[in-house]
């Protein structure tokens, strides 16, 4: 008979070290692959392309030198600068539709909101080509340039993460009481003062997470780029494969400029990420 | 803060934050394409001043600069500014297609030959008939490469020829000599071919370096047909029907052809990390050292003479030798033969100066200096032969050239080409035991088959 | 063992506050009340006009018109034509079914691999992220920190995932079969992860890797709102932890289990980006799926309508899905909204 006898409390305790090292063990392996990102980046490219990993001498030569080797800086502000547009466009329908949808339950609202979660079924492809045709179209007939051209794609992601935004936004309006606009509105405003002056307002967390999370949808695009942009709307999901297959493999800068991609939706989810989690499970749980 | 805002005030308000956020979008993007009729054409000698926007594709280390060191006393003579874009191989279909049909494309840009037959089809490309009598023609290029400017049923010139690539056996003298392999009989006909790369079997390594002895790309690699069709040639086949209808690429002779390539794999004498990679990354496994054999173009025999392309391993460098591609059952041999044109848009804004381009660059001299910096042949015959008779290397390449072949220049034949492409891909898959299915020849006639029914059905687009 | 279905609700919200409906009668008198509701609605009109316009425009006008496409003969030599090019009533549609056409080359294979693919990494999002969710449930040192590391992987971009597991699976110089066969020595023989019959798992597994966080937020989300007297009550009567799971956590898990099928399925079988990147636009007889196959038609062999067919299909296929997985899951569903 041992010394050390499994009483009920130790059986827990034990269970209990033995899932915490499970659940640590679990996060190692889910972020080894960005550790494994991380590596590459650091490394020499020749090394790379041999299989040879320096862990302990890394250098940042990579992120220096894919500014140069390929326009990375142009993918990059496109990126930027068409994801920010249509995500904040919308945002702005979203905040519009979703507080129709969240205050308002007659039958023909029902209908809308219905459509708008319909559109989720069509995958993008469906549409893409029409739209691809349409543009061409347009610079045909018309004086309008769409192709290859950053409005062209901001209306095109605007129209397609919209429904999703509209229903993350509306989560948020669920989740305000109406009390506030209902006093105001007894004290004499219109319901749309009422919704710029009170809800607006007590709502801009519930704005700032669903531009971010548009942004995060917008910045992973690629399908649509990758019809509609030739070079002057590249963003990155297209640049970034022009590291590899032209006169060098440079794996280190394509893994460097995976990095620099990462960064900005990193920086946005974390920076709202409570307000985004609670957009995000919150839109499921009340429905 | 709202106190003074009416409905009508927060109207504008709200329209004028989208109207900023779509300026933001706007901006930039419509900086010079947003006028769909071309200006009024300059008079015929008044083109100083003047831009054209030119693509090239990945010719060398350094295309672009390349280029533009080439352009570059046209630039000072005529006063004309060409701007040069790269635009990978790997894109450069879809680019010019799009470019095309949408209009919103460069003035000129650089087309593989066998691709010319599809986007003069598309129809936003200029006949460049009435210009060519300038540059001497016809007379001026040999026929096989004058042809990749015709297009079947369509009359007309639609491009005029830069640059004359073709493929040929890359080998490495050392190992030939460590492996007792006599050069001169090494790559006669298949059967030397192949037991040349027996013998290489045993050159395990060269100066520390693990060798194998032969490797080449798989599906990645946008040139994998060219690498197998002189094999299919060699045996007979052809990957058309003469009249250019159907495919044939199902016929005995192309699968014999199709499966001495692939047998190579269950043999043991072909590096299968060779698969994973495109052209360029077997390429480069060839200048790192890593092969003793490989079927590539011209442009490496330069390449080793420039310092700048770091990717040569030093050994390597100092041994390259080529001979031109083995005779197969049918006695003969038969290389690929490609290059590139150039084209002009439609659309171009200035087409005197863009086509003072294309004749700047068809002169002689240029051809010459621009295929010497490349490592390529010049497309028009004087300059060809001069660089064919510059050493031994670039002897067999000219032989290789004068026995070349291309493929039929119909406008689907770039989509045939993919759906070769794609097949032959999946075959080496299979040989190489990644497929799935048992590597044997019925497996082999399936996947041709299945092939030749798609080519078909791409070729019978254009009837009815 | 029956339990009282109870509404999952998010310890964080406030309580609602009932505040009787303008509508009604109010002490403030009927016609006043009637009033603002109906420039309620007005307004509720106005406030979805933009958003309305917007997507009829740009989002429903072209699917018709991909409809539209789909019968038509659209290739290489119509192109030109746009819109107008001849019609073709039926016949890609046919051609799909026909094994004679070159249209149907690879449809029945892709269509396969799109649903074993789907299948594979809804079970392995959702069951992970369930299991997960289960783990980071228990209060234990730094629990704070891993959830919020937990996520990473989800925020990673799509084109970001798939690079980099491309790189790791190369066969020579990646580092898992480094870690497979040189470092631990677990195979002999080293697999080829992007060519041939392993390209469905060098695709599966990124998509389970980046896809599982998302279930496993809300199903951490989902649990909280389980009250501790459930668990306490019924490891009172003797039920073990894995009763207690059966037949507490999983009934009341169910609606979220539903959605985040849903999810999960329009996510895996619309997924473009993975395959895309790690092998082109022909990944070869085991990984090619339906998106991959679709824009390979349209946009490499130029066959537009028949690309706009197969996409038609797809779309009736999730349509059916959709309408199934309503008829399964209605009950949680409505009750999640009352």
């Amino acid at each position: 008979m041992s010394a050390f006898a499994i009483t009920p409390r130790r059986k827990r305790k034990l269970t209990s070290v033995f899932l915490t090292t499970l659940t640590y063990l679990i996060l190692v392996i889910m972020l080894a692959p960005i550790f494994w990102l991380l590596v590459g980046a650091t490394q020499n490219s020749t090394d790379i392309s041999n299989g040879t990993y320096r862990l302990l001498h890394p250098t940042l030569h990579a992120f220096s030198a894919m500014w140069k080797s390929v326009d990375f800086g142009h993918y990059f502000a496109n990126s930027l600068i068409i994801c920010s547009a249509a995500a904040l466009l919308a945002t702005a329908f979203a905040s519009c539709a979703g507080y129709a949808l969240a205050r308002h339950t007659s039958k023909p609202l029902k209908v809308y909101g219905v459509s708008v979660l319909a559109t989720q079924v069509v995958p993008g492809v469906m549409f893409l080509l029409p739209v691809y045709l349409g543009f061409v179209w347009l610079k045909k007939n018309t004086p309008i340039q769409l192709f290859d051209t950053r409005l062209g794609i901001v209306l095109v992601y605007t129209a397609f993460f919209t429904p999703v935004s509209i229903y993350f936004m509306r989560s948020f309006f669920l989740a305000l009481p109406r009390d506030l606009e209902e006093a105001a509105m007894v004290d004499g405003c219109t319901p749309f003062q009422a919704f710029v002056r009170i809800v607006i307002p007590n709502a801009v967390p519930g704005l700032v997470a669903t531009f971010v999370y548009a942004f995060l949808f917008a910045w992973d695009e690629l399908l649509f780029v990758s019809a509609l942009t030739q070079t002057k709307a590249e963003t990155i999901p297209i640049g970034i494969r022009n590291f590899i297959g032209n006169y060098n493999s440079n794996y280190d800068q394509l893994m460097a400029a995976s990095v620099v991609a990462t960064i900005p939706v990193v920086i946005a989810f974390y920076a709202v990420q409570r307000w985004l989690v609670r957009g995000i499970t919150a839109g499921a749980v009340k429905g | 803060m709202f106190s003074r805002l009416t409905k009508g005030r927060l109207a504008i308000l709200s329209v004028l934050c989208i109207g900023l956020a779509l300026v933001v979008a706007a901006c930039g993007s419509s900086s010079k394409s947003s006028s769909s009729t071309p200006s009024t054409q300059a008079k015929a000698a008044n083109i100083r001043g003047a831009t054209v926007t030119m693509w090239v594709m990945n010719n060398g280390p350094d295309p672009v600069a390349d280029t533009n060191k080439i352009l570059k006393p046209f630039e000072q003579q005529t006063g004309v500014n060409v701007k040069v874009k790269l635009v990978g191989w790997d894109v450069q279909f879809d680019r010019i297609r799009n470019a095309a049909i949408s209009g919103t494309g460069p003035d000129i840009t650089q087309a593989g030959t066998t691709q010319v037959p599809f986007f003069a089809a598309l129809g936003g490309f200029e006949d460049l008939s009435k210009y060519t009598n300038q540059i001497g023609g016809q007379g001026a290029y040999a026929p096989g490469i004058w042809k990749t400017t015709q297009v079947e049923g369509q009359n007309g010139t639609w491009a005029v020829p830069w640059f004359t690539e073709a493929r040929a056996i890359y080998y490495r003298k050392d190992a030939l000599k460590k492996a007792g392999v006599d050069p001169a009989t090494a790559f006669t006909d298949w059967n030397a071919f192949k037991n040349t790369l027996e013998k290489l079997k045993s050159v395990k390594e060269i100066d520390g370096k693990k060798i194998q002895p032969f490797g080449g790309p798989g599906k990645k690699a946008f040139d994998l047909v060219h690498s197998i069709a002189p094999f299919v040639w060699g045996a007979g086949g052809n990957e058309l029907t003469p009249d250019n209808k159907k495919s044939a690429i199902d016929s005995p002779q192309a699968q014999q052809g199709v499966e001495f390539y692939a047998n190579l794999i269950p043999a043991g004498v072909f590096d299968t990390a060779a698969l994973e990679k495109d052209g360029q990354g077997v390429e480069n496994m060839f200048k790192g050292g890593q092969l003793a054999t490989w079927i590539g173009g011209p442009w490496v025999l330069q390449a080793a003479q420039r310092a700048d392309d770091k990717t040569w391993d030093p050994v390597a460098r100092k041994n390259v030798g080529v001979s031109p591609l083995p005779k197969g059952p049918s006695g003969k041999a038969y290389a690929f033969v490609g290059g590139s044109n150039l084209m002009m848009y439609k659309t171009a804004k200035n087409k005197d100066a863009a086509w003072a381009v294309i004749k700047y660059l068809s002169q002689d001299a240029t051809q010459k200096s621009y295929a010497d910096l490349m490592g390529m042949f010049p497309a028009r015959l004087a300059p060809q032969k001069q660089v064919g008779e510059s050493d031994p290397n670039h002897e067999e390449f000219f032989k290789a050239i004068e026995e070349g072949r291309s493929y039929a220049p119909i406008p689907q034949w770039a989509q045939v080409e993919n759906t070769y492409k794609n097949s032959f891909g999946d075959i080496l898959d299979i040989a190489a035991g990644d497929g799935g299915k048992p590597y044997n020849p019925q497996t082999v006639e399936q996947q041709l088959q299945s092939a030749a029914k798609e080519a078909n059905g791409l070729l019978a687009q254009g009837t009815g | 063992m029956q339990l009282p279905h109870t509404e999952a609700a998010p310890a964080s919200e406030p309580p609602r506050v009932s505040v009787p409906s303008p509508g009604k009668r109010t002490e403030r008198g009927d016609s006043g009340g009637r009033r603002l509701q109906r420039k309620r609605n007005r307004l509720a009109w106005y406030l979805i006009a933009p958003a309305l316009t917007f997507m009829l425009l740009v989002h429903v006008l072209p699917t018709l018109a991909g409809v539209y496409v789909s019968f038509l003969r659209l290739n290489t030599f119509t192109l030109p034509q746009l819109f107008g090019a001849p019609w073709y009533g039926l016949q890609n549609y046919k051609d799909l079914f026909d094994s004679a056409s070159p249209i149907n080359a690879g449809f029945y294979q892709a269509a396969k691999n799109t649903a074993f693919y789907t299948s594979l990494v809804v079970v392995g999002t959702v069951a992970g992220g369930l299991g997960i969710a289960l783990l980071l449930n228990r209060t234990f040192p730094g629990r704070r920190l891993v959830r919020t590391l937990m996520l990473l992987p989800w925020v990673v971009p799509s084109f970001v995932v798939a690079t980099l597991f491309q790189f790791m699976l190369q066969r020579d110089a990646g580092i898992v079969n480094k870690i497979l066969v040189d470092y631990t020595h677990l195979v002999h023989h080293r697999p080829t992860w992007l060519l041939g019959s392993n390209t469905m798992w060098a695709m599966v597994i990124p998509s389970i890797w980046r896809g599982l966080p998302l279930p496993m937020l809300f199903f951490i989300a989902g649990l909280q709102t389980i009250p501790d007297d459930l668990h306490e009550a019924a490891k009172m009567d003797g039920a073990g932890a894995f009763r207690r799971f059966r037949y507490i956590t999983l009934p009341l898990l169910r609606p979220l289990i539903g959605i985040q099928i849903l999810i999960g399925v329009i996510y895996a079988a619309y997924q473009f980006v993975i395959p895309y990147i790690m092998f082109g636009s022909d990944p070869g007889p085991r990984a090619d799926v339906l998106m991959t196959l679709i824009v390979r038609q349209s946009f490499d062999n130029n066959l537009f309508g028949a690309g706009a067919a197969i996409s038609m299909l797809l779309t009736l296929a999730m349509a059916a899905i959709v309408l199934l997985w309503y008829r399964a899951f209605r009950r949680d569903f409505e009750v999640a909204t009352s």
